[in-house]
């Protein structure tokens, strides 16, 4: 089938990550204990839960006559292109030979079926923070939409970045995988916020420095802002300097929604592909709770 | 206007002339054209944005008439003010602009659409803020069918983000 790949770019450096020149792979990280047990999955749900990971943002249909999942996009970064693939449920092309088992991996330990590390231009550094229910919710709509044949073409990697094994490396650090657990002290809004931003949304992708040949994010800088020269960069959102600049938590959330600042310019780049796709489908609480949580960071971890 | 009248003052008070000059980015020219352009649609969604979340009271005809002035910069108003080879570093416009000339012009006619949507949806004001977004239930991409002036909003901040998105110079701020 034909494919459309338009020049456009999703300018997520991201993941350069990669442990360049560490070539002992490691074991991945002791799994996080889940039970899925009891829970029961619903598309629709798992739709909303797309939208606000941004599963949607990356897997959307690229070119007249393709399909949501079908893969494609081209993105960006220092390591080179990587090529959305396709996750519908076709059973050779798509994921569609995949138990839930092997779906849940992916997304919380960035493991392939047959046990291969994923770059994390697929950000499972966040998702590891999925809620259960959200996993459970997301196969169901992952499942639903309809098979498409073909595949995308493979990722364009610099040669340093082929080494699959190398990322091991990257992931016994970068990788703390589990559901988060609630702040105590704080309230209901904020800790969904929070959930949000640090897990599904995974805002620290563009918007943390990042350090070191990995491109580990540097958490005593959260949110200070991407760098440049690793990958997409994303302004400074901490508290401080969304006050600085006259943000209100109103201002966020609606930004989120409609793509427009409080100046009345329009976010560019990658931000407006995350709303575009992403946030402007999130609930007023989902937002509010987003915004709620930039406006009341913690001090440095 | 404004502005130019603002520069000669700077200039008969010495001294400022350069300030202002460099608030402008030191375009002149159609590039300096295209920018007040942008800032001009800037300074109408601003004050729909405002009235869209209630902090300003809502006023119907004036938000049709702002909306048909973003109207009225779109399509070839808009294309007209970058003509080929006009290129100017100090801009943020960017070289692929020329580069994909259709897709180009083909956004700017969107927001033509999106900004007459919106004048259409101004005698619509929108619900209370907890009437939410589309309902993600739709296909995870479902938009209401009657457009109020919320969602008529919100797209035409998607019609100007989709252009920035490719063709504006990312903010390393």
């Amino acid at each position: 089938m034909p494919r459309c790949f338009p020049g456009r770019r999703l300018a997520l450096g991201v993941l350069a990550a990669l442990a360049g020149g560490i070539a002992a792979a490691q074991d991945s990280n002791e799994t996080a204990a889940r039970d899925y047990s009891g829970l029961t999955g619903d598309a629709n749900r798992g739709f909303y839960v797309a939208r606000m990971a941004g599963c949607i943002t990356c897997h959307r249909a690229v070119g007249e006559g393709e399909s949501l999942f079908s893969g494609g996009l081209p993105i960006e970064s220092r390591a080179g292109t990587f090529i959305v693939p396709n996750i519908t449920p076709h059973p050779e092309d798509g994921i569609g030979n995949w138990t839930f088992e092997d779906f849940a991996r992916s997304l919380t330990e960035g493991l392939d079926p047959e046990g291969r590390h994923y770059y994390p231009v697929y950000p499972y550094p966040f998702y590891t923070h999925l809620a259960s229910q959200d996993i459970v919710d997301l196969w169901e709509a992952v499942k639903s939409v309809p098979p498409v044949a073909g595949r995308a073409p493979g990722h364009r990697l610099r040669l340093f970045y082929r080494m699959r094994g190398a990322l091991g490396s990257f992931k016994s650090r970068a990788l703390k995988p589990g559901e988060l657990t609630p702040v105590d002290g704080r309230s209901e809004q904020w800790n969904r916020g929070r959930y949000l931003a640090e897990g599904p949304a995974h805002c620290g992708v563009c918007h943390t420095p990042r350090v070191g040949t990995m491109g580990l994010r540097d958490l005593s800088r959260r949110y200070q802002g991407g760098v440049e020269k690793i990958g997409s960069n994303g302004p400074d959102i901490t508290t401080a300097t969304l006050e600085a600049n006259g943000w209100t938590e109103g201002d966020l959330a609606w930004s989120l929604r409609s793509g427009i600042m409080p100046d009345g310019d329009a976010y560019g780049s990658s931000m407006a592909e995350v709303v575009q796709h992403g946030t402007r489908y999130l609930s007023n609480a989902d937002l509010a709770a987003i915004a709620n949580y930039f406006f009341n960071q913690p001090a440095v971890e | 206007m404004k502005r130019k009248l603002l520069a000669w003052v700077a200039l008969a008070a010495g001294g400022f002339a350069v300030a202002v000059a460099v608030a402008d980015e030191g375009l002149t020219g159609v590039a300096k054209e295209r920018h007040d352009l942008m800032e001009g649609l800037a300074g109408a969604i601003q004050p729909m944005s405002a009235m869209v979340r209630g902090s300003q009271p809502y006023d119907a005809d004036r938000m049709r008439e702002l909306a048909e002035r973003i109207a009225d910069s779109g399509g070839d108003k808009l294309t007209s003010l970058f003509p080929e080879g006009s290129y100017d570093p100090a801009g943020e416009a960017l070289p692929a602009i020329w580069e994909d000339w259709d897709r180009f012009t083909t956004l700017a006619g969107n927001l033509v659409d999106a900004a007459n949507a919106m004048a259409a949806a101004a005698d619509n004001p929108p619900g209370p803020p907890s009437a939410g977004p589309p309902d993600p239930a739709a296909g995870g991409g479902g938009e209401p069918e009657a457009m109020d002036a919320g969602m008529a909003l919100v797209q035409l901040g998607m019609s100007c983000g989709a252009c920035h998105d490719d063709f504006r110079k990312e903010d390393d701020s």
